[in-house]
């Protein structure tokens, strides 16, 4: 109970100061008028036309992201050739805010969801990689060795040994990447779409609704809150031979 | 024939950008006959480890070569077994998964796999712990399983990197014991690098002391001439004996070693 | 002095010689086909139009812009975060207090909070300011917590049994011992506010870096889209570079 103390302090913090009138219910909505919107829009199915045109944005390109940048890092790492020429450039490329590609996607792609597509790629990539490259280049020697000296063959090494042995740190970048799909899922919506929570939201914001924005907002958070935990809960599943992995954090 | 042969063995390993290269083995020459259990014995940095490592196929020499059977060695394969200090265990597997690795490698039938898990599960006193995973044993059962998975697919040699060196010192007194009946038992040639010159002793045929890097040959030991195997304890005057004989050749490269590491070699 | 900066340039150059290849490509292959330079101008074209916009003053207010936003919401996050993640790492009370707000807070991404700051500041400086505030305030906590956590214990113990008061093992102890994390914390954080700063300007704003290119592509002016991602780019590289500099420098002793 306690430790969500400080939630519980926030909402009633919320309820008292619009309820006291203490700031107009136009500025901040009260509680009511939200949860009011949210229950019509959950009825009517609006909500969730919306939220499943996001979801599908962000996840399909997150799950692009790791089909193409897990088998890269893993090649990257243990390619040398590959290495040397493509580690300098992630080092360099790195720093910069992915973003700043969204103008010249949506001029090259049109505004619709291709060039949000691909921007939601290369954003969430660029964690897959490092992470799965920093965790196969982490694989102890020892393993590598013990496999080959077993008579192991090249792919085997590289499914049964380099691949589990490199999941924990692929699933640091996933989670990373998770976060980063839906930030840039989210952002992108308020530019030019007519579907998804964050065209929802910046209409919304358009239209003087307040109660819709905070429902909105509460939605995104929702959403990427428990995709966190179901991401969490996954990889409990998968590592339950690290015996750490029973944190939930 | 000789089981291994190393014939004018030597290894430099290339210094990275401002350090000089390292010379670690010099004109190394060893003989290795079937069915011996010889223990590489010499101080820290002497190459001990890195000619295993040649042996088992990991490390290209710089000179010379060694033959397994006449023939050269070049890769790691499934003809020479290692078993790790640090156990190298795949913590994804279970014990019996791990034991299996080998299995699989070389494409042994699946109900002949069982079988061979349950012989080596019960030789090496594992049965509680069959479908446990890695991070539930203690460092002499992890030890165990390595051992177990090495023996599994039935490598000519079997080499071992001083297994024992991360264990307790009782665990470590356990399985040194172990280790001998397994040898008795199987009657593989073994060959196993060590710090300690008790452990040598007890558990090998023949010991090679080893020089302080860069590491040459010392002297060679015969143990079997030297011991009736009944009779050979720690607490027998003539292992006493022994084990002081040995400190005294090995002391002199012990320092030196030691000096070696303090100059920042 | 132009020979040294040359000589700069080309050691630069031969560390990444993926992306010199890749401008040498770009130019080659951009003057020789047919590809129409409103698809992918010509390299050269771009620096021509950088050059320009630096040259007739157009540039540089929005980048100074762009900048002070993101700096704004940057130090509000450290000055905030930071004695938060202190308190956070020291006390029970805050750990508990704090919990919740991270485990619900850190997964939201901070750009839905955009349009409520733009509804209630507008479209102005704070509505990007408080959009980055959140979004440095919580790795920079999240760090400085574990930070102060991973002071080794025994450190503490042996400074107390030297007869040292609680403030000086917070000043001499604690603090030098967190700052790894809390560096790490801010690096992450500065990467966070370029980020957010150019995205919100995407969204809504009238000046600055991110609108100057969602302009640019809404005028189909290829060259200036280019041209700020390539500012975008060097922003984004080089307060990188500065902010392991420090890192380096303040962070001696943990090598």
């Amino acid at each position: 109970m306690e430790r969500y103390g400080s939630i519980f302090l926030f909402l009633l913090l919320w309820v008292v100061v619009s309820y006291a009138g203490i700031v107009s219910d136009d500025i901040i909505p009260s509680i009511s008028q939200v949860g009011s919107y949210l229950y019509r829009g959950a009825v009517s199915g609006i909500i969730f036309s919306h939220i499943i045109a996001s979801l599908g944005r962000s996840l399909s390109g997150f799950l692009a992201s790791l089909l193409l940048g897990i088998p890269l890092g893993i090649l990257m790492a243990r390619v040398q050739f590959l290495d040397r020429l493509t580690s300098p450039l992630m080092a360099t490329t790195y720093p910069i805010p992915k973003v700043a590609l969204l103008p010249l996607f949506i001029l090259w792609l049109g505004i619709g969801f291709k060039s949000k597509f691909c921007l939601v790629i290369i954003g969430c990539i660029y964690p897959i990689i490092m992470n799965t490259y920093q965790g196969v280049k982490m694989v102890d020697k020892f393993w590598i060795w013990s496999a080959q000296s077993m008579g192991a063959t090249k792919w085997r090494l590289i499914t049964r040994v380099v691949f589990p042995a490199t999941l924990p740190y692929i699933f640091v970048g996933v989670r990373i990447s998770l976060a980063i799909s839906f930030l840039i899922l989210f952002g992108v919506e308020m530019i030019g779409t007519r579907h998804g929570l964050g065209f929802l939201i910046i209409n919304a914001m358009e239209e003087h609704r307040p109660d819709i924005i905070f429902a909105a907002a509460f939605c995104i958070a929702s959403l990427g809150f428990s995709f966190d935990r179901l991401l969490l809960f996954v990889r409990m599943k998968l590592l339950l031979w690290r015996k750490e992995e029973f944190t939930t954090t | 024939m000789p089981k291994i042969e190393i014939q004018n063995l030597s290894k430099i390993f290339k210094g990275r950008r401002n350090q000089e290269n390292i010379l670690a083995l010099h004109a190394v020459n060893l003989r290795i006959e079937e069915g011996e259990f010889v223990s590489l014995l010499g101080p820290s940095g002497c190459g001990k480890s890195t000619l295993l490592y040649i042996i088992a196929g990991f490390i290209a020499p710089s000179e010379g070569q060694v033959l397994k059977d006449n023939k050269p060695i070049t890769a790691p394969g499934p003809d020479r077994g290692v078993v790790f200090q640090e156990f190298a265990l795949f913590p994804w597997m279970t014990v019996s998964e791990n034991i299996k690795f080998g299995l699989k490698a070389q494409n042994v039938p699946t109900e002949k796999q069982e079988t061979i898990v349950d012989k080596y599960i019960e030789m090496m006193h594992l049965t509680h712990f069959r479908k446990a995973y890695i991070y539930e044993l203690s460092g002499g059962m992890k030890q165990r399983v390595a051992i177990a998975r090495t023996l599994a697919y039935e490598p000519d040699i079997i080499l071992m990197d001083e297994p024992l060196g991360a264990l307790d010192a009782q665990t470590r007194e356990l399985l040194q014991e172990e280790i001998l009946q397994i040898w008795e038992r199987t009657q593989k040639t073994i060959l196993f690098v060590t710090h300690s010159i008790d452990e040598s002793i007890f558990l090998s045929t023949k010991i090679i002391i080893m020089s302080a890097r860069p590491g040459t040959i010392k002297e060679v030991m015969n143990i079997r001439e030297l011991f009736d195997r009944e009779k050979k304890t720690k607490s027998n005057p003539k292992f006493i004996q022994f084990r002081d004989h040995i400190w005294n050749i090995i002391k002199d490269e012990v320092i030196k070693a030691q000096m070696g590491e303090f100059q920042g070699e | 002095m132009l020979s040294k900066s040359f000589r700069q340039i080309c050691s630069w150059a031969s560390e990444n010689y993926s992306i010199v290849l890749i401008i040498v490509m770009w130019e080659t292959v951009t003057r020789l086909s047919s590809i129409p330079s409103f698809f992918l101008p010509p390299f050269s074209s771009i620096l021509m139009k950088l050059y320009e916009m630096l040259a007739n003053g157009q540039l540089l207010p929005h980048i100074g812009i762009s900048l002070y936003r993101a700096f704004g919401g940057f130090f509000m996050g450290l000055i905030v975060g930071v004695p938060a993640g202190f308190l956070m790492g020291r006390y029970r009370f805050f750990e508990a207090f704090f919990d919740p707000i991270i485990a619900f807070g850190y997964p939201m991404p901070k750009i839905a909070f955009m349009p409520i700051f733009m509804y209630w500041l507008g479209i102005g400086h704070l509505s990007k300011v408080f959009t980055i505030f959140l979004g440095t305030f919580f790795p920079i906590l999240i760090n400085t917590y574990y930070g102060v956590k991973s002071v080794d214990y025994l450190l503490i113990w042996a400074a107390l049994g030297m007869g040292a008061t609680p403030r000086t093992i917070f000043r001499r102890v604690t603090i030098p011992g967190a700052m790894p994390y809390i560096f790490v914390g801010l690096n992450v954080s500065m990467g966070v506010s370029l980020l957010l700063v150019f995205f919100a300007e995407m969204i809504g704003a009238e000046s600055g870096l991110g609108w100057l290119i969602i302009w640019g592509s809404n005028q189909f002016d290829t060259e200036l889209v280019f041209a700020g991602i390539l500012v975008i780019s060097f922003l984004g590289v080089f307060m990188n570079r500065i902010m392991t500099a420090i890192q380096n420098q303040v962070l001696e002793w943990n090598k």
